[in-house]
């Protein structure tokens, strides 16, 4: 048991020590509060909010995926399941929270980049269903750790397809406020290798942009550049142009483009 | 920019300059150095503003916004583990520029020494000396800080208080009754 003496010394410690911290804190520079320079600053950090996990592979089952959801569909329906397909089939086929952002044939290689958006729970059962259905296609919003940090955001999963095998790969992961939208001339973006092995050089681009953006320039190391519009007859017409795409539920609107095989990317600019 | 945007900017631009002063003080005392400091409060606003609507909307902004600096300056301190702590000479929140006096000197002194002294303890302690002794938390408020139990905060307060103390130069004045 501490003595009388011992509690007063103690105490007497403490606020000592209260008394030199409160006037070693007076030695620092104040000055003015940045406000201006923390907005912007924010701003930079919201549009690059990427939790790029490529190095995290997953053999994503999709016909196993889109037949386990049972029940769950973006707009909280209770319905069937969609079809089931391999993860490198057509669009049309697709799980109800999967958009296709971009695809293509490299040197022989098929790839397609798609995003699963799910839309954001009211309340915390719901989140937990949304969770469990998340689960069955291998994704988890790497900051949620229980279901009530999910409730009121959109999670977001963007995978990449590539080879005959259809090797999946998860390349970012996040969770969203749904009213968190991008204005103007915001953008975001990440660029990665198109291959998960053996390629280190960043052709593929994956951005972010306001739903107001219409078009989006990607400009390569070799100085040029490719334009991503949003759909069109042109873009119809040919499924290799990359398309701004406005993923259901998405506070944001999404896409996807590979520079040439001979470059990198260099800079990106929402241009209209 | 949309009308709600612009609201929320002006809320976030009030938030700061109120709670600019005590988070560069807070800063400072957890880093010892003033660039260190500034840089931390600053990175932790803009984590702030990302998340504004949500933080404008908390019972409690400033313990939402004590939370995101303590993990920032964690995530640091195993980053560039002591060197970051460590206070620079050239610094000028720890030269003594303004001795002109002997009372002055020793005062400068003393805070050179807590300084040093608090960059020598293991970050969860200085977070806890800090936040209990300098931001007068209960212990209830620094837990949710530190994200840790009340027990971890009882634990690191006092191993931290008990190092402090042991510190020649500053168990002289503490056990003196302080400066007044």
């Amino acid at each position: 048991m501490k003595s009388a003496d011992w509690e007063t010394s103690h105490n007497m410690t403490q606020h000592d020590i209260a008394l030199l911290l409160a006037d070693a804190a007076d030695e620092v520079k104040i000055g003015t509060a940045p406000a201006q320079e923390l907005i912007r600053g924010g701003r930079r950090r919201k549009c690059r909010r990427w939790a790029v996990v490529a190095t995290t592979t997953l053999v994503v089952a999709g016909s196993t995926g889109a037949l386990a959801l049972t029940g769950l569909s973006g707009d909280g329906d209770r319905g069937a399941s969609p079809a089931s397909r391999p993860a490198a089939s057509a669009e049309a086929s697709e799980p109800h929270m999967r958009t296709t952002l971009a695809s293509g044939t490299d040197a022989g290689v098929p790839w397609r980049v798609y995003i699963d958006v799910w839309k954001a729970p009211a309340d915390t059962a719901e989140a937990q269903a949304t969770l469990a259905a998340m689960a069955k296609f291998g994704e988890h919003p790497e900051d949620v750790s229980t279901a009530s940090e999910l409730v009121g955001k959109v999670a977001h999963f963007v995978h990449r397809v590539t080879g005959e095998e259809a090797r999946t790969t998860q390349i970012a992961d996040m969770a969203l406020p749904e009213d968190d939208v991008l204005s103007g001339g915001e953008y975001g973006f990440v660029t990665l290798p198109l291959l998960p092995e053996n390629d280190t050089t960043p052709r593929l681009v994956l951005g972010q942009v306001a739903k107001t953006a219409r078009e989006v320039t990607c400009t390569w190391k070799d100085g040029t550049s490719t334009k991503v519009g949003r759909a069109s007859a042109a873009t119809e017409a040919n499924a290799a142009l990359p398309v701004i795409h406005s993923p259901k539920h998405s506070p944001y609107d999404w896409f996807a483009c590979l520079a040439p095989k001979s470059t990198e990317y260099e800079g990106l600019k929402v241009t209209k | 920019m949309g009308v709600r945007k612009q609201a929320g900017d002006r809320e976030f631009q009030a938030f700061v300059v109120g709670c600019w002063p005590r988070l560069m003080r807070t800063a400072f005392l957890l880093t010892g150095e003033q660039h260190a400091a500034e840089d931390l409060v600053q990175s932790t606003l803009e984590q702030v503003y990302v998340a504004w609507h949500r933080v404008a909307a908390a019972n409690d902004p400033e313990a939402y916004v004590r939370r995101v600096m303590i993990n920032a300056h964690a995530r640091r301190y195993r980053r560039k583990l002591r060197e970051f702590l460590a206070p620079r000479s050239e610094d000028a929140g720890l030269t003594h520029e303004v001795a002109d006096t002997g009372d002055r000197i020793a005062q400068a002194d003393d805070r050179h020494t807590l300084l040093n002294a608090l960059a020598e303890l293991p970050t969860r302690q200085r977070e806890a000396v800090v936040l209990r002794y300098w931001e007068d938390l209960t212990e209830m408020q620094t837990a949710e800080a530190m994200g840790c139990s009340v027990g971890t905060v009882k634990s690191n307060a006092a191993k931290g208080i008990a190092k402090l103390r042991a510190l020649s130069g500053l168990a002289e004045t503490v056990t003196q009754g302080g400066r007044k």
